[in-house]
């Protein structure tokens, strides 16, 4: 049974200005399924992210060409709202941004902006999050204490648990473990395989050995052109096209 | 020969150090000399007394209340609109020919000499508006004077909050007033708060923007209600200063010492204020 779209992408490039940053990627990204998105820097992974919830909205003088369809629906339809769209496509950042708050109003942050969320509703929100985003032990006797005094790992597994809370169908993770330290970083990609099971996730990880540890689907990206794209066993082990070869064995990039 | 670095260091340092000292002279000198001259009129009864004999003898109390009225009311007329423009430049307005004419605007109208604020007040609200010579005038021109202080310090006050925590709450499916409410202006909040009290004490203390729209000569009873006029310390200090002959030098300096003591506590208020926030700040 072939997996089931959750995201497809139809000829789809990003302008910065008159800089072409993406250009023409056609995708189709699985429910259920762990993307990752491999190449050199510069090479547009964080764009193609941004894209998928609209965050690339907020570039000045961004320009978007060609189609992105969530469950089928186009994402700059007019009527559909970005804000829901981005409670449906969270994303986990490089660096882990927690606000300026304690570390339960950082995991209710999402859902307490809609209405009619109870209390308790929320704590059981906020630890089922931190449960899942395997922090829950580090922190649960601090909950409203600053998040900005937790280590980076911990806030790294805060932002994931608040990106959580918004009960997401996708989740988008942009290198979020570059900073940290082997024992979170394996937390992190632990928790991921977990989530699977009922979330599609895409993630820029941040070497190509996280990719084939978690990845079951690998996209390589360079200068902003979709190169390859398979099963991860399929890129890693018989890649296609020499430059994907040339980048997994490091002999670039 | 080359003077030894070391040499041009400590001369550089004095030099400097001095700068700093002598800025403080001044202020010292003059907090000093007021409170030397005025001390001794300081009572009760000079803080709580109408004025009496032409100004002669009493009390400053209705100098006083003028003042703190006119204080409210020029932060209840410039605190919500210049905040809301503060708030307005900083996270909505995109880079365009009109938000630069208004922040033109703005800095040109901090530039105005105070006594064209109290001209245009006369013209516009006692006139036209017909609001007489009143508390309600005195405000709205003191106000309009304060606006530009708190546009600007609002808005750079928010332009300082790190752009990370807004992109973290639209990614969270978060409404740019959302973001402001829930984190940006609370960051802000610090900033903003000495902005409004540095430009309210700046009003406290002016004379020419009263002077044709709400500033009583001589007015020995509390004002009635926002239509009444009223007497207000800094006309109150010009005119016993020069309008009153025989006037006790001891009641000038009083007055004057109240006036500063009223400006320098809201300025207190102002840093700590700004400390108590600093501290809980954690970025
Ligand atoms: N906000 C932006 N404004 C202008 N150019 C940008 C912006 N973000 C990224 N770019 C440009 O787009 C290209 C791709 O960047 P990015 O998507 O960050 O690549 P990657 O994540 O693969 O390193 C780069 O050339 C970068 O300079
Ligand atoms: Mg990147």
């Amino acid at each position: 049974m072939p997996p089931t779209a959750k995201i497809v992408l139809e000829d789809v490039s990003f302008y910065y200005g008159q800089e072409p940053a993406l250009q023409h990627v056609s995708l189709e990204i699985a429910d259920k399924e762990i993307l990752a998105i491999i190449g050199p820097g510069m090479s547009a992974k964080s764009t193609l992210l941004r894209i998928l919830n609209r965050l690339s909205d907020l570039a000045t003088e961004g320009r978007l060409e060609g189609r992105v369809l969530l469950d089928g629906k186009d994402i700059h339809d007019p009527d559909v709202s970005v804000t829901q769209l981005r409670t449906r496509v969270g994303v986990v950042f490089a660096v882990p941004v927690p606000l300026p708050l304690s570390i339960w109003d950082n995991v209710a942050y999402g859902p307490q902006l809609r209405r009619g969320v109870s209390k308790s509703e929320l704590d059981s929100l906020v630890e089922k999050s931190l449960r899942a985003a395997a922090v829950w032990d580090e922190v649960e006797d601090r909950l409203h204490e600053p998040a900005m005094a937790l280590s980076g790992g911990q806030q790294q597994r805060v932002c994931l648990a608040r990106v959580l809370a918004l009960e997401p169908e996708v989740i988008l993770l942009d290198e979020p473990c570059s900073g940290l330290d082997p024992i979170s970083t394996m937390k992190v990609e632990e928790a991921l395989l977990t989530l699977k099971k009922d979330h599609c996730i895409v993630i820029v990880p941040h070497n190509v050995q996280q990719a084939s540890r978690i990845g079951d689907r690998v996209a390589f990206l360079m200068g902003g052109e979709l190169v390859e794209h398979g099963s991860a066993e399929q890129v890693f082990t018989k890649p296609r096209d020499s430059r994907t070869d040339d980048y997994i064995t490091g002999r670039f990039g | 020969m080359r003077v030894p670095r070391y040499t041009t260091q400590k001369v550089a340092f004095g030099i400097i150090t001095a700068a700093a000292v002598g800025v403080v002279i001044p202020l010292v000198l003059v907090i000093a000399y007021i409170v030397v001259q005025g001390i001794g009129a300081i009572s009760w009864e000079f803080i709580s007394a109408m004025p009496r004999s032409g100004m002669r003898e009493g009390g400053i109390l209705p100098a006083l209340v003028g003042t703190i009225w006119l204080t409210i009311g020029t932060a209840v007329t410039s605190i919500p609109f210049g905040v809301g423009a503060g708030i307005y430049l900083s996270e909505y307005a995109a880079d365009n020919s009109l938000t630069r004419t208004i922040r033109l605007a703005i800095i040109n109208l901090a530039g105005v000499p105070s006594v064209v604020y109290g001209l245009f007040g006369l013209g516009l609200f006692v006139i036209f508006l017909r609001f007489g010579m009143s508390i309600v005038a005195g405000s709205l021109t003191l106000g309009i004077m304060t606006l530009p202080v708190i546009i600007s310090t609002t808005e750079q006050a928010l332009a300082s909050v790190p752009q990370s925590f807004r992109i973290v709450n639209a990614s969270l499916g978060g409404t740019t007033w959302q973001g402001i409410r829930k984190v940006t202006l609370r960051q802000a909040l610090p900033g903003i708060i000495t902005g409004v009290i540095l430009g309210l004490e700046r009003a406290a203390g002016e004379t020419a923007p009263i002077l044709f729209t709400v500033a009583a000569f001589y007015l020995p009873r509390l004002p009635h209600s926002a239509l009444d006029q009223t007497m207000a310390l800094p006309y109150h200090l010009f005119v016993i200063s020069t309008q009153v002959p025989g006037m006790p030098i001891q009641i000038q300096y009083g007055t004057a010492l109240v006036l500063m003591v009223f400006v320098l506590t809201m300025n207190l208020l102002a840093t700590l204020i700004r400390r108590y926030f600093r501290r809980r700040r954690q970025w």
